[in-house]
């Protein structure tokens, strides 16, 4: 086990130096691929492979959870003996659409008349929820920066939309909901992306040194 | 030459970040740093007591991040933060799950599960303890949620790359009375978090889980060279800013 | 002649000898009743059956005399042979010393079948010796006896039989010597009477208790043997009291404690006196039954001062320094009240085993048996008084060298002040009941006592009661099934489904009405009309490149959005082509085509005036991929048909050759990964982004420095070119819906944002602490 731990440690540092290297001196002056170029593209290419790859044993994995739920009879089975039963069904439909119209008619139609409604119901859901989460915001964290919080949603909101009857408010509309939006909210969000950035980076640096090792390397 | 400035301009910040680092954390052994305190992780660590204590379940969730994207960052620390945690669960009743709408993050999830599961005291590994729930954002919350209401619960753990849809996983822990910890990269759901979540961490404080939780001293010299490196880019942003405005640049 | 074997070691011995020539053992009894037909038992002999009666009747010597006994008739030895039993030390008359434990029972049993022998029941101080009957045969061996002539008759005996080397098997238990006299005392005998030196023998079997313990008088001296007048003489001596730190085998506080009374003389002879004219010592065979004898005289004499068993000490004088182990132990009389708790005193309160605590008592100590009370009587005495005095606390704790250092004034300052009270604690109770100077059993636990006797019913006070109570009450309820009544929706629940109904009515009510509450806007739109422009002067015939990047949930705004230009591409004829990397993208794709107003009047085919490429995995990678050879990255369309060979790609190369591109996200990250992997491989052709209201502020940077040519942002923007278009479309249907809804949301928020932050604050003040 040691063996193989030291094993994967090395690969993905050997191959997280060479794709990090590769985008860095990838390209030559005219703007063809270097040969470290080549071999991060060949690389990525390997990795967008085995991502694909990946989301088959995935689905695979989402089965198995479902398929003990129901062997376990444990609370919500009957939802995953349908989530089964869906997920089987399209699998064949998607297989055959290429080679029958009707499945690929039946195929479209469940994607529309499923799949599609049901998260646009969630995203609905999600209006509630935010309005309430809005709500109880002051409640759960009274402090300064809770207010400011609710206060710049609120200006957003109503410099966004028109108020009945009134249409838009032109002050509202025109001067604080574009400051606001472009420079304070702006700022604030290129600060954080940087900070984010910055993690990116040094979390991709604890990855090529070895020191997090998610894939068993510990 | 002009080509290859912007490499060797990523390179050399590159290089020297891990040097800070290396330095840092070998420098760092004999002090360790001090840093601020973040009241979201003094809570969570109290929750994951209790967890061990009431011989309840943690619930971990990674998000979204594809491997191959810049969100894996996120994912990552999100997997550190899973490793951590399950090692200080490992003598609770029952292990943790870890919940992820990647499938690429799923099965790194399941590696650090059933690392953490040799020292623990349940026993043998469950392979679906890191499960996909979904590949589409709200397929993947809408697989979270009956998770963290049937899974005998009692803390949620949200890091990694969440969209608009972390609001549901929010709402869905507050219905069950949890303790809910929630971090993401994206501005948005960061926005929506701190309004739903009983405990949110804003920006870079996401990459901050490690060293907070004593994941390791390369953690905290991290958290030293972002630091470093953040004071570097507000001076060059206010120098640069200064040119443009006096017109030398 | 056979050698004598000696009953001890097991040695042959020449015969003449009395003692064994290697243990020093006597081998030739003292004392022997031998009748005179008796002879010494040869080796081989069969034994001779003899009654045991015989032996039990045997009458101890009252006279306590031999001299007696040999002024009278010379006894006829029996046919049986009397076998003097052993004794136990008889005290005096006024010592009333019982027999000890294990002879008490002999008197006892004697007693009951009235066959005790005069000499036992002598022994038992509540009884008078009397004489018990005997039967014929025990008459002879009485009559030979005689209760005053039995030691004389022992000289008469001794003095005619010839001394004889004893054969080997001779008992112990051997006949007395004939002649009781003086003269006629065997030399064993003979050499026990008073005399400055010589080995006393032991008497193998102790004569008869003398005749004299029923009459009380005493024995002259000349007629007890020589051994028992040098006992009565060394033990009326006071023992001089030995130097302390010398090699001696009897320690001093020994050899000091001797009886005033009950010497073996008076147990022989009669009462004891109390001095004795007899300076001779003890022989050493008699040594320790000197000792044992003294022990058991002193304690009779202090029975009342310790109340346990101890060394018997001398009542006027002080018999010397104890030894270190027994320093502290103080000789005074414990207070009245003290009970012994292991010690069992008689009714007359002697110790056990004081009663007829003799020379011979069973209960002494080997070690007494080895010591020498010889060199204990050469030994002077020395302030015998002072070591005696009750409560004398230091003379008890100072050994003897330390006392002899002490200055004479301090020695004399003690004597002549009276007796300081000890101070020191005398043990009430417990084994130590009784002496003084004893450490007190543990700090602050005080004295032993009698554990206090607790009431067996359970106290319980008011408080404990009230627990008690409570908890029967917890434990009872947790039994007893509580009924499920209906239960009214929480605050949480309630609020949430009222901010659904209101949401849903603003919402609704508009859109099924048809009801247009909120005016035109007149607003510009986020990019000021830059996409539009730039829209209105693309080509008609070069395919424009559209990516279906956002999720099925956020289709309804991105639809809403995206349908006012797209369909201006249609109405133009542009051929298009759809890409996604996103699962649900190429669906999406359809949809939008299929079921978009101002899109799906356009009646668009797939496969002739636009093209689905799929799905392109990889993320960024895949992009990066698809902006380098885009017909390596996609060949084929969601048909399976080739893509760049025919139809609307046909001739296309790279992302150059399109028109233009457009991104469709509600992602910011999406829209920048595109940014920065396709950007820089676009060339001239122009990048438009159409996104969710919510990526704006994140994606706007990227259209202030030059990246993207347009930008348009949520539905207000569609509503803006729907208005310039002319053409209404889902924007206009939604825009009185969008304007109601977020208003009531705005009013929700506000009004129980307020009502949150007053109950919190509230709660707060109330509870302070308390987490919301």
């Amino acid at each position: 086990m040691k063996i193989k731990g030291v094993f994967s440690t090395a690969i993905a540092i050997a191959v997280g130096l060479l794709v990090l290297v590769g985008y860095l001196f990838g390209y030559k002056a005219d703007g063809s691929l270097s040969l470290l170029g080549k071999l991060q593209s060949s690389l990525l290419y390997i990795a967008v492979a085995l991502a694909g790859f990946a989301v088959l044993v995935g689905i695979g994995n989402l089965l198995l959870v479902h398929m003990n739920k129901i062997r376990h009879k444990q609370k919500g089975a009957a939802y995953s003996f349908i989530l089964i039963v869906a997920l089987v069904t399209t699998l064949l439909l998607g297989l055959l659409a290429p080679y029958q119209p009707k499945a690929a008619s039946i195929f479209n139609d469940s994607f529309n008349v499923v799949q599609l409604p049901v998260e646009a119901s969630l995203m609905a859901l999600l209006a509630i929820t935010l309005t309430y989460a809005s709500i109880r915001l002051l409640r759960r964290h009274l402090n300064l920066l809770s207010v400011i919080f609710l206060i710049t949603a609120l200006l957003i909101l109503l410099g966004t939309a028109p108020w009945p009857f009134l249409g838009d408010v032109p002050f509202l509309s025109n001067i604080i909901r574009p400051f606001v939006a472009q420079i304070p909210a702006t700022a604030g969000a290129r600060g954080i992306l940087l900070g984010v950035a910055l993690g990116t980076l040094t979390t991709g640096l604890r990855i090529l040194f070895g020191a997090d090792r998610p894939y068993r390397g510990k | 030459m002009t080509d290859i400035l912007p490499g060797l301009l990523g390179f050399s910040v590159i290089f020297i970040s891990a040097i800070l680092m290396l330095g840092l954390s070998w420098l760092r052994r004999k002090s360790p740093p001090v840093f601020r305190d973040i009241p979201a992780y003094t809570r969570l660590r109290r929750a994951i007591g209790r967890v061990v204590e009431d011989g309840t379940r943690l619930h971990v969730s990674l998000g979204r991040g594809v491997l191959t994207t810049s969100q894996s960052a996120s994912a990552l620390a999100g997997l550190t933060l899973l490793r951590r945690l399950a090692e200080l669960t490992s003598a609770g009743d029952q292990p943790p799950i870890a919940t992820s709408g990647d499938a690429a993050l799923t099965f790194l999830s399941q590696d650090v599960l059933q690392t953490a599961s040799q020292t623990s005291a349940q026993g043998t590994y469950d392979p679906t303890a890191g499960r996909l729930t979904g590949l589409t954002p709200f397929s993947y919350a809408a697989g979270v949620m009956p998770a963290i209401r049937d899974e005998n619960i009692s803390a949620n753990v949200l890091m990694g790359n969440f969209g608009v849809e972390a609001a549901l996983l929010t709402d869905a822990a507050e219905r069950e009375n949890t303790f809910t910890l929630a971090a993401s990269d994206n501005l948005t759901a960061q926005a929506v978090i701190y309004a739903s979540a009983q405990e949110p961490l804003i920006g870079e404080e996401l990459y901050a889980a490690g060293a907070y939780m004593d994941a390791g001293p390369l953690h905290a010299s991290s958290l030293i060279v972002q630091d470093i490196l953040r004071w570097l880019i507000i001076i060059v942003i206010l120098v640069g800013s200064l040119l443009k405005l006096t017109g030398f640049l | 002649m056979a050698d004598l074997r000696c009953q001890m070691c097991g040695k042959p011995n020449p015969p003449e000898l009395e003692e064994c020539q290697f243990c020093g053992a006597r081998i030739k009894p003292v004392l022997a009743s031998t009748p005179a037909d008796s002879r010494p038992i040869e080796a081989g002999e069969e034994p001779i059956s003899k009654d045991a009666s015989e032996f039990e009747k045997v009458k101890p010597a009252e006279e306590g005399s031999i001299s007696s006994a040999e002024n009278e008739s010379p006894a006829e030895p029996s046919s049986d042979e009397s076998l003097p039993l052993p004794s136990a030390a008889t005290p005096g008359s006024d010592s009333s010393k019982g027999v000890p434990d294990e002879l008490s029972g002999l008197g006892e049993a004697a007693s009951e079948d009235g066959e005790a022998p005069d000499w036992l029941a002598g022994l038992r101080s509540d009884k008078p010796v009397e004489p018990e009957p005997v039967s014929s045969v025990e008459e002879e061996a009485t009559a030979e006896l005689g209760d005053e002539d039995w030691i004389a008759r022992l000289g008469d005996e001794m003095k005619a039989v010839t001394p004889e080397p004893p054969a080997g098997g001779r008992s112990a238990v051997e006949a007395l010597p004939e002649s009781a006299s003086e003269g006629g005392l065997p030399d064993r005998l003979q050499s026990l009477q008073p005399s400055e030196s010589g080995v006393q023998e032991l008497p193998a079997a102790s004569p008869a208790i003398s005749a004299e313990r029923e009459t009380g008088g005493p024995v002259p001296a000349e007629n007890l043997p020589d051994w028992l007048n040098q006992l009565e003489e060394t033990a009326a001596e006071p023992e001089p009291i030995p130097p302390v730190g010398g090699a001696e085998s009897v320690p001093d506080w020994l050899s000091n404690l001797r009886p005033e009374s009950g010497t073996l003389a008076a147990l022989f002879g009669g009462e004891p006196q109390a001095e004795s004219s007899s300076s001779g010592e003890t022989p050493d065979q008699l040594s320790p039954l000197q000792a044992d004898v003294n022990a058991a005289e002193a304690v009779e004499k202090h029975k009342d001062d310790f109340g346990v068993v101890s060394e018997p000490a001398a009542q006027t004088q002080e018999t010397g320094p104890l030894p270190e182990w027994l320093a502290g132990i103080d000789r005074t009389a414990p207070p009245s009240g003290g009970t012994p708790a292991l010690i069992d005193i008689d009714d007359e309160g002697n110790p056990p085993g004081e009663k007829g605590e003799t020379a011979f008592s069973l209960e002494a100590p080997d070690w007494l048996f080895k010591l020498d009370p010889e060199q204990g009587a050469e030994k002077g005495t020395e302030k015998e008084e002072d070591q005696l005095v009750p409560g004398d606390l230091e003379s008890a704790e100072l050994p003897s060298w330390v006392q002899a250092m002490r200055p004479l004034e301090s020695v004399v300052a003690e004597a002549m002040t009276a007796p300081q009270e000890d101070a020191r604690v005398t043990e009430q109770s417990g084994p130590l009941a009784g002496l003084r100077g004893v450490l007190p059993s543990g700090p602050g636990l005080g004295p032993l006592r009698k554990p206090p006797a607790y009431s067996v019913k359970l106290r319980v006070s008011d408080g404990q009661q009230r627990y008690a109570a409570y908890l029967d009450r917890l434990v009872t309820g947790e039994t007893k099934p509580r009924a499920v009544g209906t239960k009214r929706l929480t605050s949480n629940r309630l609020w949430r489904w009222l901010i659904a109904l209101l949401l849903i009515l603003a919402v609704g009510v508009p859109l099924f009405r048809g009801v247009q509450v909120a005016p035109e806007t007149s607003s510009l739109s986020s990019d000021k009309g830059a996409a539009f422009t730039l829209i209105s002067g693309l080509p008609a015939d070069t395919p424009v490149l559209i990516v279906f990047d956002y999720d099925p949930a956020l289709s309804g705004e991105l639809e809403a959005t995206a349908a006012p230009f797209i369909g201006k591409l249609l109405r133009k004829g542009t051929p298009l082509a759809f890409i996604s990397t996103s699962p649900t993208g190429p669906a999406l794709a359809e949809r939008f085509m299929q079921t978009t107003p101002l899109v799906s009047s356009h009646q668009y085919r797939r496969g002739e005036q636009y093209v689905n490429l799929g799905y392109l995995a990889g993320g960024p990678a895949g992009m990066l991929y698809f902006a380098g050879d885009p017909t390596a990255a996609m060949p084929t369309t969601v048909d399976g048909k080739p893509a760049w060979e025919t139809g609307p790609l046909q001739g296309i190369q790279g992302l150059s050759n399109f028109a233009a591109f457009i991104l469709l996200t509600d992602n910011a990250d999406t829209g920048r990964n595109w940014i920065e992997q396709v950007g820089p491989r676009l060339g001239n052709t122009p990048m438009i982004m159409i996104i969710s209201t919510q990526a704006e502020p994140l994606v706007r940077p990227y259209f202030d420095s030059g990246q993207l040519k347009g930008l348009v942002s949520g539905l207000a923007d569609a509503k803006i070119y729907e208005q310039s278009d002319n053409r209404p479309g889902l924007a206009h249907l939604y825009w009185s819906s969008f304007s109601v809804g977020t208003l009531v949301a705005v009013l929700l928020i506000v009004i129980g944002a307020i009502w949150s932050a007053v109950t919190g604050w509230r709660a707060r003040r109330r509870n302070p602490g308390e987490e919301a």
